[in-house]
């Protein structure tokens, strides 16, 4: 009995302690001018989707869930949404070069078609972030026509 | 009435290896001008056995062709010659499992680099 207290109070310390440790999360920005959202590729329910299944790890305005401001969860949440960002961010979008936006919309149109993004584990947790079939449909057609007009 | 016969039989000869030699040397003219030599080089002996028909891996050959990329659309086009770019930037490619069994199939700086700046550039001028 007295050494599950002990374990019991070990693991209580144990858990505070590391809440001292810092998690890596970023922290959110206000959106500029170089987000996609005011680009003039993106049209109708596109940025809907985009902000509704992309944002929370590809852009600077990631809607926090409350267990990011606990370890050891935020550190999983930090790992995802730094190497998110690091491949896409959509909050710097104007920052790319034709070539990387074309790179990326294909990569966007590939990724969802085959239901690789959003990922399964984020799907888990965030169900309204599921793309039904005509939302895929919609953006697939949207990453065609943008990457049309980009080549124009 | 024999010399005519004789050059009669040598032009039908000379015709047979000219066709025979036409769709070769059309494509490979082709690839010239799409691939310089020294980056068709590098892809000749670091990527061409993996990213063509002759191919083992599936994925491979989904990813990129190199003798289907000249023809692909231009956004399509843009498209793989920036994922080229983002791979070899990362020390993607050749994979890591093929350079440990095959070290000689290691991508030198230089050779990366060679490919980088053509891909950079042939998406540039098809952008411009």
């Amino acid at each position: 009995m007295k050494t599950l207290k002990v374990i019991l109070l070990a693991v209580i310390v144990l858990f505070i302690v590391i809440q001292f440790i810092p998690s890596g999360i970023p922290e959110n920005k206000p959106e500029n001018e170089k987000n996609i959202s005011k680009s003039s590729l993106v049209t109708g329910p596109v940025l809907d989707h985009l902000r509704n299944s992309c944002f929370d790890c590809h852009s600077d305005q990631v809607q926090f869930p409350w267990y990011a401001k606990v370890a050891p969860s935020s550190w999983l949440l930090a790992d995802h949404i730094n190497e998110g960002k690091e491949s896409l961010n959509f909050s710097g979008w104007e920052d790319y070069s034709k070539r990387e936006k074309i790179g990326f919309l294909q990569k966007i149109k590939d990724e969802v078609e085959s239901g690789n993004m959003p990922l399964k584990s984020y799907l888990l947790i965030h169900r309204d972030a599921k793309l039904s079939s005509e939302d895929i449909l919609s953006l697939s057609k949207w990453t065609e026509a943008a990457m049309a007009k980009i080549v124009e | 009435m024999k010399t005519s016969f004789f050059i009669v039989v040598i032009l039908a000869i000379a015709g047979l290896i000219l066709l025979q030699g036409t769709p070769v040397s059309e494509s490979m003219q082709t690839k010239g001008s799409f691939y310089p030599s020294e980056v068709r080089k590098v892809i000749d002996t670091k990527c061409y056995g993996c990213h063509s028909a002759q191919g083992q891996s599936k994925d491979a050959r989904n990813a990129l062709m190199w003798d289907s990329l000249p023809n692909l659309n231009k956004s399509r086009m843009v498209a793989t010659l920036d994922e080229i770019v983002k791979e070899l930037r990362k020390n993607g490619m050749p994979p890591a499992g093929v350079v440990k069994k095959y070290p000689e199939m290691k991508l030198q700086n230089a050779e990366s680099k060679i490919l980088q700046s053509w891909a950079v550039s042939k998406a540039d001028s098809l952008l411009r």
